[in-house]
């Protein structure tokens, strides 16, 4: 529940047609034949307690004035480089990340129950790492196909029998959260590579408590900016033993990544360097980053270069990304990366489906946070009722990620489904297929008013000794209509998201 | 029998590079069978030379020369004594029962799929034809391969070139030990057998055989009762104590002597020269 204040209590605005009227911003009627869960309206188009007083705000705001500050806000965001860069776009592909004003809202009581069940995959994913690179428990207890983790692409055999600091793995990673036409929170996918979208979430909130600071009146917000000194804190704490003081540094691909935005903010943020792969250099095992007096030891990386580019001594040998010896250093346990080389694993979207058994293998425990239904397209009987209803499912390349690979059935032509159904046919281990679930949607401002836009949650976990979950999480808005896919390399945009205090 | 190998590998850049980095895979294994009595590795110019275990079980060196240099040389010595096997293989007896029975399927699971350089294709099915199936007696079916290969293959170290994965051999039915190596694994993990690469050195002795003018590289097939056993398809015959075996690996990538990385855009000249000698006292 929202904490209001006393004598404060939120006038609800005018109810027009059934569905509360913000001041002159209407309400899409699209929202009349809606049956996803939505975070703001019920289904009599009153809005949800927590968001009411939202609604008395915006409802005071001229609708002039509110389209005013969105402008505003854009350019902001433009000034600030809020970009992100579109892979399978010729021309243009620097893009402003856009940003809708009305925020989501996540009580209290929906943000712990979030909380808890990240905790909990987290903890099991990070066990289940350990494990396959070292006892291999889990396969010869035969709970997971050995041959699904030894086909996976991310699987690093490098790794194998390779220590690393506190035995922490996943230092960072996003969990993807959807709800169901229930409101029932379930986990789409893992992110245990690098993760990106903080820096949207930090930035967010700075631009919406500019340009509209009176939404937050009468919320108690969470703050998120909190977030990069906890990043520190936890890769601090994971340096190679013996080290008090640890340097750490940011390593990035360059300027052409998609999220070099965010390299440079955290490293700004944590205040620490941000460095390229051609500034370090590894002598007799240890990492050290060329400065214009000598060389500076380094002894964490928060690296947000794939594996196949870190290390062209053991890895693409054609990678001018990375650094020559780095994986020697690593062994030897002289510098530790985050997140762990060969996390890519645990995010397969292969072994999706077993992370759940993750969960009751390692911690005794049942799942706090469901998956969604998964069909494995390795299994014959599995993959033939999918074929045979593909304009029901949603069809992913396991080995893709950011919306690309992947075929929405029941938005595809005819033409797409024959392919992918031959894609399927021909290398079954590398798709999985999911029913269309219907995402909930949350009211986005769209041509001056109020439409349904489907949203997806991206919390961040650290993790060191324990996990924790900053309550810093990334709402992504598919802002087509219609549309269920959130990425930004889709259209998908991203709202403020708050959680609520105690 | 106890051997004295010096393995030297030059590198010769036309122009200085820099920031060289290395992993070495020269040092021979100690088993059972055979025993490393000293290893030394020189590198010149001079550098810290720094070792580690490999996930099989392997000692790999890695190091590392900075400053700018236009030659590199790497010089592996060892001593490595080899006793013949107590009882000679029982290749005959090797069934698909044993092996479908084996205790331990974990532990050689990862030598069952297909890796880099031993990849499943048409032309290895093709190849697969000639032999026929393997049926029950799998470890005859294994001595077959090595015989077919030995056959059918030409020894031409011009045919493939060290990145060369199985279908460049089978395609001119030629090549060098590493591929008849990767030809046979192929076709034993084909057949679900599980084969893995060993890379090491042959004593020529008196006698002519192929492969002892430099490192050496055959493939070892585990054929329960006796497990894993050798066969050099290259001179069509088991391995014996005139091998050394230096390292083993899902095939050539994991286990190749020297691999490394450098700064500068030379294309460097390589040359190997491999002196293997059996000490006067033994025999």
């Amino acid at each position: 529940m929202p904490r209001l204040r006393r004598n404060d209590r939120p006038r609800a605005a005018p109810a027009t047609g059934g569905r509360t009227h913000a001041s002159g911003l209407g309400v899409d009627p699209a929202y009349a034949r809606a049956t996803q869960y939505d975070e703001l309206f019920l289904p009599d188009g009153s809005p949800r307690e927590h968001y009411a007083q939202l609604m008395a705000t915006l409802a005071a705001l001229p609708r002039d004035e509110i389209l005013a500050r969105v402008q505003s806000i854009n350019t902001m965001l433009l000034q600030r480089g809020v970009t992100f860069t579109v892979y399978a776009e010729a021309s243009g592909t620097e893009r402003v990340f856009p940003f809708d004003i009305i925020p989501r809202i996540l009580t209290t009581a929906e943000w712990d129950r979030i909380d808890r069940g990240i905790v909990q995959r987290v903890r099991a994913l990070n066990a289940f790492l350990h494990d396959v690179y070292h006892d291999e428990r889990i396969l010869r207890e035969r709970r997971i196909p050995r041959e699904i983790v030894y086909s996976s692409k991310s699987f690093c055999a490098e790794m194998i029998g390779v220590d690393v600091a506190g035995d922490v793995y996943v230092h960072v990673s996003g969990i993807d959260l959807i709800r169901d036409e229930n409101g029932t929170f379930l986990v789409l996918e893992d992110n245990c590579r690098s993760p990106s979208g903080i820096s949207y979430v930090l930035e967010n909130r700075t631009v919406l408590k500019r340009g509209f600071p009176d939404v937050f009146r009468n919320y108690e917000v969470c703050p998120v900016d909190d977030y990069p000194s906890r990043l520190l804190r936890v890769l601090r704490h994971c340096a190679p033993a013996g080290v008090s003081q640890p340097n750490v540094v940011v390593l990035t691909p360059g300027i052409h990544n998609s999220a070099y935005f965010e390299h440079t903010l955290l490293a700004r943020r944590m205040g620490v360097e941000l460095v390229e792969g051609r500034d370090l250099i590894v002598v007799d095992n240890v990492a050290y980053v060329r400065t214009t007096h000598g060389l500076e030891r380094v002894d964490v990386i928060y690296r947000r270069i794939d594996d196949d580019y870190l290390d062209p001594l053991y890895f693409h040998s054609e990678s001018t990304l990375g650094v020559t010896g780095l994986m020697n250093a690593y062994r030897a346990g002289k510098v530790t990366l985050a997140n762990a080389i060969g996390t890519g694993v645990a995010d397969d979207k292969a072994l999706y489906p077993y992370v759940p058994e993750m969960i009751r293998f390692y911690l005794g425990e049942t799942p706090l946070l469901e998956n969604v239904l998964t069909f494995d397209c390795t299994n014959d009987v599995q993959r033939r009722h999918v074929l045979d209803n593909l304009d029901k499912f949603v069809v992913k390349n396991v080995n893709a990620s950011g919306g690309y690979g992947m075929l929405m059935g029941a938005f595809a032509s005819a033409a797409e489904r024959t392919l992918f159904a031959a894609l399927v046919a021909e290398r079954p281990r590398d798709f999985i297929a999911q029913p269309t679930i219907q995402l909930s949607s949350a009211p986005t401002l769209i041509d001056g008013r109020l439409s349904p836009r489907r949203v997806d949650l991206r919390p961040f976990a650290l993790l060191s000794d324990s996990v924790e979950v900053p309550r810093a999480a990334l709402t992504r808005v598919a802002l087509r209509e219609d549309s269920l896919v959130v990425n930004s390399s889709q259209g998908g945009g991203s709202k403020d998201t708050w959680v609520l205090q105690a | 029998m106890e051997y004295t190998i010096a393995h030297t590998t030059t590198y010769v850049y036309p122009e200085p590079i820099s920031e060289s980095y290395a992993v070495v895979h020269l040092k021979p294994r100690s088993d059972p069978n055979q025993f490393c009595t000293r290893y030394e590795l020189e590198v010149a110019p001079r550098a810290t030379v720094f070792s580690y275990a490999d996930r099989f079980g392997n000692d790999a060196q890695h190091f590392a020369v900075l400053p700018t240099h236009d030659r590199l040389s790497i010089t592996a010595r060892s001593n490595v004594a080899t006793t013949p096997p107590e009882a000679a293989p029982r290749v005959d007896e090797a069934t698909r029962a044993l092996l479908d029975a084996d205790g331990d399927p974990d532990a050689w699971y990862a030598f069952l799929r297909e890796s880099q350089y031993v990849r499943f294709t048409a032309p290895l099915d093709e190849f697969l034809k000639e032999l026929g199936p393997p049926g029950e007696r799998i470890g005859t079916w294994c001595s077959s391969v090595a015989a077919h290969v030995h056959r059918t293959f030409s020894y031409d170290k011009a045919a493939t070139t060290v990145r060369s994965a199985v279908d460049d051999a089978l395609a001119t039915r030629a090549g060098v030990c590493q591929d008849f190596a990767h030809v046979m694994i192929a076709a034993a993990r084909n057949a679900k057998i599980p084969a893995r690469y060993v890379s090491g050195y042959i004593f020529r002795g008196d006698s002519h055989v192929l492969g002892a003018e430099a490192s050496h590289a055959w493939c070892e097939a585990y054929l329960p009762p006796s497990g894993w056993i050798g066969f050099d398809p290259t001179n069509d015959r088991l391995v014996d104590d005139h091998y050394v075996k230096i390292a083993i690996g899902r095939d050539y990538r994991d286990v190749s002597p020297v691999r490394g990385v450098y700064r500068g855009s030379a294309d460097a000249e390589m040359s190997v020269d491999v002196a293997m000698e059996a000490l006067a006292n033994q025999q």
